[in-house]
Formats: structure tokens, sequence, C-alpha cells
């Protein structure tokens, strides 16, 4: 029997949890601690060898340019970091380090891991759940299945505590945002919809403080600190020891100031002298008013996509460590009239509930009796987190004009897995080939070029010629649980088909080169 | 979203519409063996002689295959004498039968506009070279008759490019987004048999005046335009050269579009009403000319009419590649005014804004023009609103183009500032 193995892979923080003899999930600590910072630093004195965790976040001291975090922005992008001549990492070949560290320590206390289900923001695009599973394979890994972070969070609170009723989770992580609604009753979960923010998380509020200390240097030296040390790109900010400590110390005032009014800030690294001053609680809410007002927003959308009110939730759970901000659960607070509450470790909840969803996922003859027992109780049912359809062309009567448009075909929030046909016609006299598309989109979008074509190399036909236009062409879309969709473009006349299984996230062939690297 | 619950029918884009606006499905590399000919200028011909006539063997295929003679129609940007011109390219493949020697074979096209309705003949495009005009009237028709005949079984399987026109030269019998049928005929001028015949749908925006359209009402409207545009030109204090230019060039090319006989008096009404425009925007009466403007254009109840309108100020506010908020602020209200539907306004305004770059951000009253807040909206009108744009970009944060993403960031995050000035 293999290890059942859940993990958090974090923007600023990782976890790894295992499921019990007993059907519990539990943390697996990693070098001691239960979370483990998502850095990875490649020493220029030790060539070969990649150190990942809090060694490699403390190294952003002495040598950030050889350092590289907060890429799970850049998953699926192709975005590279040069640590030191010879080695290149990017956002996948990092993310795969961090996998390797994570089971490697594991595997020290459980024996050999296999196979995984690793979670990722709800919000996050096909290119980015496929970066996801490309890390998890550049590690030596079989990804079962990749879980939504809020998903993964409220199973984890439903795990602990008797749960019924509409919940909103709110999931406010080191770099991603997301809140989702859903149907708990005991362990049956029911996921109605997902917002988020893929850009929006601790990280920003740590800049924001970064910000307020820049300006407070620019009035003691007349000039900001980003011009005293000549930054003017990200880059620079990234290579620059001193903004890396600047960057470090503001994480900490703003976990000072979760808990105090004021916490003061001391800089040394100045190249105008030192800046002995404090930060207030009011200066920092100011400075982040913006970004809570964006989660605000996606809040209320959310509950629009369902026509729910703020009343209609029976429960708001805070997950993720950035909820500890008071300002977060004063926004909340005030939106929904009650307190959040905190059922579950912000932290670890995600890596918990994923360790679940790997349980259920796996094969059955893989799990204990008490496992089994445990687990035939839950429940989870998701939801299409994204629009699909097709392009075709559309008419407007009233301007007499015919364009390309996108058709809805699933819609997003549809319980998975789901079955939609809808039927179209062919354009013209004779045609006999019918160009097959699939689109995907965060939003309603109508127009092509805001969406997605994650198929358009298909087509149906030759169809048989000679026939008038307006023949009826059927099109069917089926989403299945295990992330893959069966589409099918059928001529209803003559009965020909074009059909293809898409996998989404699935595993693509990869050509993103590897570089060789050891882990210490 | 209407599609095929709506009775007019949404149509999918496939076979040979699909074609046109994606090349990439088929090679259009030529073919082997062409002979070009130039019969104008502006024409260049390419015509398929023979190409199985022995020493090029065709693929093998059965006389009875499905795949006929197929049409394609696409545009392209090309240049002659180093002017550039839109060509209209007609590509054609297939096989013809394998039984019977074309003696005498002449390819014929003709073009008409199908819009209304996909069966009907349709109203036929005009052009204005002799050459391309039917025998007696000015109807767009090309005819290639060969002095080779094409033995039994000829054909490419690859697209061979037939000829191309400039579209400039064609007329059209309506402006706005149009389907123009394209139909080819293969004959034998030895018995008078029609060999093959095949169609194409092309759909393309018509600028200026088709040549069907209502003359008078038609002549106020674009009045009422240019006027307009004036409008959006001088929002910024100062209407510049580039701008003047994209009017003029939309005057310009709405009288060409005319008839000869027809184009003075259009071209009157037009300078007249520029200059009236000119005579009011330099006496500070900038407010009451797009009154009234928008006033002429409503009256006409022609929805093309009120949303050409609305692109031809897209088009002067994007010529410097910025957008002020007071030209934003404008476009808002003259939308508004004009009671335009906000998806339509919307799918306009992003597509030829797409490369302007919003200014100034930072300013709040600025700002709330550029995201369409008005004082008028209530704070739940603001927060709905909001919510919506917000929406809007979110999901475009998620696009491959990391462009798209970049803008969408930069609105998202105008957007939140917006939240906490107005709902807090």
């Amino acid at each position: 029997m293999s290890n059942i193995i859940g993990i958090d892979l974090g923007t600023t923080y990782s976890a790894i949890a295992k499921l019990d003899d007993h059907g519990h999930p539990a943390i697996v600590p990693v070098d001691g601690e239960r979370i483990m910072a998502s850095c990875v630093y490649a020493p220029k004195a030790d060539e070969g060898s990649l150190i990942v965790g809090s060694l490699a976040r403390s190294s952003l001291d002495h040598e950030p340019e050889s350092v590289v975090k907060r890429f799970k922005r850049d998953m699926g992008t192709d975005k590279t970091y040069r640590l030191r001549p010879g080695m290149e990492l990017n956002p996948v070949t990092a993310s795969a380090a961090i996998l390797r560290k994570l089971t490697q320590e594991a595997s020290k206390e459980l024996g050999p891991i296999h196979e995984v289900v690793i979670t990722v923001p709800a919000n996050f695009a096909e290119r980015q759940r496929k970066a996801t599973i490309e890390a998890g394979s550049q590690a030596g890994l079989k990804v079962t299945n990749i879980i939504n972070e809020p998903t993964a969070a409220i199973l984890a609170y439903a795990a602990q505590k008797a749960v019924k009723g509409t919940v909103l989770i709110y999931d406010l992580g080191g770099g991603t945002f997301d809140v989702t609604i859903a149907k708990v009753n005991g362990s049956e979960i029911e996921c109605l919809t997902s917002e988020g923010d893929s850009e929006l998380g601790g990280m920003d509020f740590d800049q924001k403080i970064a910000e307020i200390i820049d300006q407070k240097y620019a009035d003691q030296y007349g000039r900001t600190l980003r011009d005293a040390l000549g930054l003017t790109s990200e880059e620079d900010e990234r290579k620059s020891t001193a903004w890396q400590s600047l960057l470090r110390n503001a994480e900490e005032c703003k976990k000072t100031l979760s808990k105090m009014p004021t916490a003061p800030f001391n800089f040394y690294e100045g190249p105008d002298g030192p800046l002995k001053t404090q930060v207030t609680r009011q200066e920092f809410e100011r400075a982040i008013s913006s970004l809570i007002a964006q989660t605000e927003m996606r809040v209320e959308t959310a509950l629009d996509n369902l026509d729910l009110s703020h009343d209609d939730i029976d429960e708001v759970l805070l997950v993720g460590g950035s909820s500890r901000v008071p300002a977060v659960k004063e926004s909340l607070k005030r939106q929904f009239g009650k307190e959040p509450s905190e059922g579950v470790n912000l932290d670890e909840a995600v890596a918990l509930g994923a360790a679940i969803y790997a349980g259920l996922r796996t094969d059955k003859g893989n799990l204990k009796p008490m496992q089994r027992e445990k687990l035939s109780k839950v429940s989870v049912v998701d939801v299409a987190n994204h629009y699909y359809g097709t392009i075709s062309m559309h008419r407007d009567d009233e301007l007499g004009s015919e364009d390309l448009r996108v058709s809805i075909i699933i819609p997003k929030n549809t319980p998975l897995p789901c079955s939609r046909s809808e039927t179209f016609y062919t354009v013209t006299e004779g045609q006999q080939f019918v160009h097959c598309r699939v689109t995907q989109s965060g939003n309603d979008e109508t127009d092509p070029e805001f969406v997605t074509i994650i198929m358009e190399d298909a087509q149906l036909g030759p169809l048989p010629p000679g026939r008038p236009a307006q023949q009826p062409i059927e099109i069917t879309y089926s989403y299945d649980l295990d992330q893959t969709m069966h589409v099918r473009f059928k001529d209803v006349s003559s009965g020909m088909v074009m059909e293809r299984t898409l996998a989404l996230g699935d595993k693509q062939s990869s050509t993103i080169s590897v570089p060789d690297f050891r882990i210490d | 979203m209407a599609n095929n619950s709506d009775n007019s029918g949404c149509l999918i884009a496939a076979g040979v519409g699909a074609i046109l606006f994606s090349f990439t499905l088929f090679s259009d590399n030529g073919g082997a063996g062409l002979v070009v000919l130039v019969i104008a200028i502006v024409l260049i011909v390419m015509g398929a002689r023979g190409s199985g006539s022995g020493e090029s063997t065709p693929p093998a295929i059965p006389s009875s295959s499905p795949l006929g003679l197929q049409l394609m129609v696409s545009t392209t940007a090309d240049r002659i004498e180093n002017q550039p011109v839109k060509m209209l390219e007609f590509h054609i493949k297939g096989m013809f039968s394998a039984h019977h020697r074309i003696a005498r074979p002449r390819f014929e096209f003709r073009m008409a506009d199908v819009t209304d309705s996909l069966s009907a003949a349709g109203d036929p495009v005009l052009c204005v070279i002799d050459d391309l005009q039917d025998d007696d009237s000015t109807e767009f028709r090309f005819k290639q008759n060969f002095p080779d005949a094409l033995n039994a079984g000829s054909g490419s399987m690859e697209w061979v490019r037939f000829v191309g026109v400039p579209v400039e030269l064609l007329g059209f019998p309506q402006t706005g987004n149009r389907q123009i049928k394209v139909s080819l005929k293969v004959t034998d001028l030895a018995n008078g048999q029609l060999i093959a015949a095949a169609n194409a749908i092309w759909s393309t925006r018509v600028e200026g005046v088709g040549y069907l359209g209502m003359e008078e009402e038609e002549s106020e409207a674009q009045a009422a335009s240019l006027q307009l545009a004036m409008c959006i030109a001088a929002a910024d204090g100062n209407v510049d050269d580039d701008e003047v230019a994209v009017i003029k060039n939309w005057g310009d090319k709405s009288v060409k579009a005319l008839p000869e006989a027809r184009r003075m008096s259009r071209h009157e009404a037009l300078n007249d009403a520029l200059s009236e425009a000119t005579r009011e925007i330099r006496a500070s009466r900038l407010f009451q000319l797009e009154a009234d403007a928008i006033e002429v254009l409503k009256n006409k109840g022609e929805p093309r009419f009120l949303y050409d309108a609305y692109e031809l100020c897209l088009n002067v506010l994007k010529t410097d590649g910025e957008a002020h908020p007071q030209e934003m602020a404008q476009l808002t209200r003259i939308s508004r005014k004009l009671g335009l539907d906000e998806t339509k306004v919307r799918i306009l305004t992003d597509r030829h804004l797409a490369d302007v770059e919003f200014k100034p951000v930072g300013d709040a009253s600025e700002d709330d023009q550029i995201l369409g807040v008005t004082d008028d909206m209530s704070k739940e009108e603001i927060r709905k609103h909001l919510n919506k744009l917000n929406k809007k970009h979110q999901a475009r944060l998620q696009h491959d183009n990391p462009e798209v993403r970049k803008k969408s960031k930069e609105w998202i995050d105008r957007i939140s500032k917006a939240r906490v000035r107005h709902i807090g």
C-alpha cells in the first residue's frame, strides 16, 4: 500500500500532509517545521547544489540573486530565473524542486512516495494547472489529481467540525486569493462557485509596507530608498540584498501589526544612513485598502454568481496565513455582520484537505479498512471553474451584421461531471467542412480575442456535398471528474462525427528544459 | 448569450466560412505551374494551367470524390506601385472529372451581398474597373478564358491563388458587416456546358456608404457623425492634424463609395457639417454641438448609423495612441445618450482601444471618468458597475497573452481604488 499524500504548493509556504492509518489527515514536518518556505537557493560556492526551504529563504539576506521565491505567480509563463551561471530555473523546475524536497523529507518518515494530490488556486487557468502537474512529474511524482485550494480547505474543516449550511471559504494566502461558496452537510461537500485573484496575497501586503518605508526614507533623506539603491526594475529588486532585507522586515512588521497597533521598523542598509521609524496599523490599513476592496469585490461576485446575499451565508471560514490581518477580518465582519470562523489551522488546512482528497481519489484497494470507513462518508462535488464554448458566427438582426462570437456550452459553476449539447448550423450552401474549436475563459466573454482556445486544429468533414446551408451540427461537451473533457461535433443528418478527449490540466509533453541538480 | 435559440440562427463559422478566419487550416502555397497574367495595373491574375496535363500528375483521387471544386476567399494586405492595397484573394482547389476533358475552359466569378438572405441571389457587388465589369452593367464579373484545354482529371489538392482584386475598387450595396457570396462557375466554351461550381462566403465590414443606402438619411447621419467625431477630437482642448486626418479620411471614403454622379452633393453636405462643427467648437459650443449631433442620429432610428458614428469616435479617440480621461468620459456619455447596447459598445470599445494607453492614472476624478463612474450614479449602482468591470478584467488576468494580463492588472488596480473611494 502506498502513502496517501496531499501537497499544498503555496506561493510563500508549502506543506505536505498524509492520511494516517485511521483516515485522519496529518502534517508531515519538513526540517522540523510544519510548513516550508517556498524558496530555492543555488549557492555560488557550491555548484550543482540546490537548497530548498528555510535555509534558502534566509540566504536572501546575503545572496538574494541566487534565490528564487514567489514563482507560483509565474506558473504557466515562460519566465526564467538565472540563479548563477549555468543554473537557470523556471517556475516549473523551481516548483519541482519544492515538491522533491517535500516528498524526499516526508519519505524519510513514511517510506517511498509515488502518488500525490497537489492543490492549486481555484481560479488557476489551464496553463497554470498544466504547469503544476508538469512540476509534479519533474519531481518524479505521479500527480493523481489537482484540487482547488478552497475545496481542500473545506474538506479539512468538515473533517474536524460538524458543519451544515452554506459556507463561504475565504482563502487569502501568500500570493493568491480565492473565495469559494459551498454547501456542506457533514462530510458531504458541494462546491457552488469560486472567484479569485491569482495575483493578490500577503506578499502584496508586504510590498505595501515596503512602499511606506520607501516613502519614510525619502522624507528623511530626500530620495527614496529605491533611488538610493538604484533599483529600476523588479529584477533589480530581486537581486538587491538591501531590498530583500526590507521585504523580510516588512513581513515581520505585518505580523506584528496583526497583534499590536504599531510596529517598530529599523532599517540599517540604506546608503544614506539608518532609518529608525515605526509603522502604525492605520498607515498599513490605508495602504492595503485597495487590496481589501478587491477581495470584497470578489466576494460580492461569488455571491452574485449564485444570486445570494451576504445574509445567505451561514458561516465564513478563514483560510490562508494572510487572513490573520485584522483589516481582513474587519472587512468580513463589516460585510457579513458576523465574525468569521477560524475553525482550521490557517496555514495547514489546504495540505490536510489535499491528503483527504488523495484518499478519495486513490484506488480503493490502496486504502486500509479504517481509512476506507472514514472516507466512505466524505463526498465532494466540484464545479467547472471556467466557461467552455466554441466560436461561431453570430447574426445581429438589429445591426444587420454578422461576426464571430464565443458561444458558451458549459458555463462556469456547472457541477461536475456534466454533459451539455447545443445545436449550431452550417453557414454556406455546399459547406463540407466545419472548423471545430473549443474555448476557455474566466468570464462569459463573447469576443474571441479575449478567450483561450484550447482546441483549434480539428475539422468535421468532408460532409456530403450539395446540401443547402443551415445543416444542424450538434456540439456536445462532457466534462468529467478527472479533469478531462470529451468534445463531439456531429453533423446531424449524415451522422458524421469529430470527437476528441481533451485533458484539462493534464500532463502534456514538456518542452521545458530541466537543469541537472541535486537537493542537499 | 443568444445562439441557436435565436430565430435568426447562430451560424457556425466553419468549412468555407471558417477558412476566412483561419488560414492555418489550409496551405496556400500557390501550387505549381502557374502562369501569371497581368490584366490591369491593379489586378493580378494567377491562372491554374492544366496542372494535370501530362508532365505533373495530380494526386490520384476518384472522380466521384466529394472534394469537388472548392473556392476560398481571403483578404491580404498587399502593395501595388508602393501603395498599400487590401486585396481580396480568390483561391481554388479540387479535382475535375477524371473522365472529361475541358476543351475551352472558362472561369467566371461574381459576387453578391447575401447578408439578409443567404439563399437569395442577393444584391450584386459593383466594380469600378471596366475589365472586371459585366458586359452591360457595372456589376463585378471576372471572366478568365484559357487557351489550353484542361485534361481529364486535372486539378490541385492544394489551394491555388487564382486572382486578387483590391477591395477598395468594389462597390457594395450596403455598409456595415456584410456577407458577400462569391461564386465561381467553370464552363466549357466549346459546348457551353457547366463543368463545376463553387461558392464561398466572405464576411466583411463595408466602410463608407453602400449604393443602396438611404441617400438622404445617410447623408444627414454621416454629417452628424462627423460632428460628433469633431467633438471627441476637441475634447482634450485641441483638434490635431492626425485627428483631422481620421475624420477627413472617413468622409472621403464615404463620398468615394457613392457612384460618381451622387458624390458631389454628399461632398457638400459633409463639408458643410464640418464647417459648422469648426465654427461651434471655436465658439465654445462643444456641448451643444454634441447634443445636436446625437439628436440627429437618434432621430434616424437606424442602429447602423449610431454604431458607425460611435466607431468613428473611437477611431478619432485612439489616433494619438492615448485615451485621455476627458475623451473617455465623453465617449461614455455619447454611447449612453445614443442609447447604444452596452455589450456592443463594450465589444467595439475593446477592439478599438486594445492598444491604447489610458492616461493619466491616479487622479481620482479622472479615474472615475475612465471607469465610467458618473456623479448621477448611486452608491449601489457604482458598486455593481465596478464589480462588473472587475469581473471582466479578473477573467482577462488569466489570458495567455501577457500584454492582456498586464493591461487587466492596471484596470483592476484602478477599479479597486475607485471602490475604496466610493464604497469605503
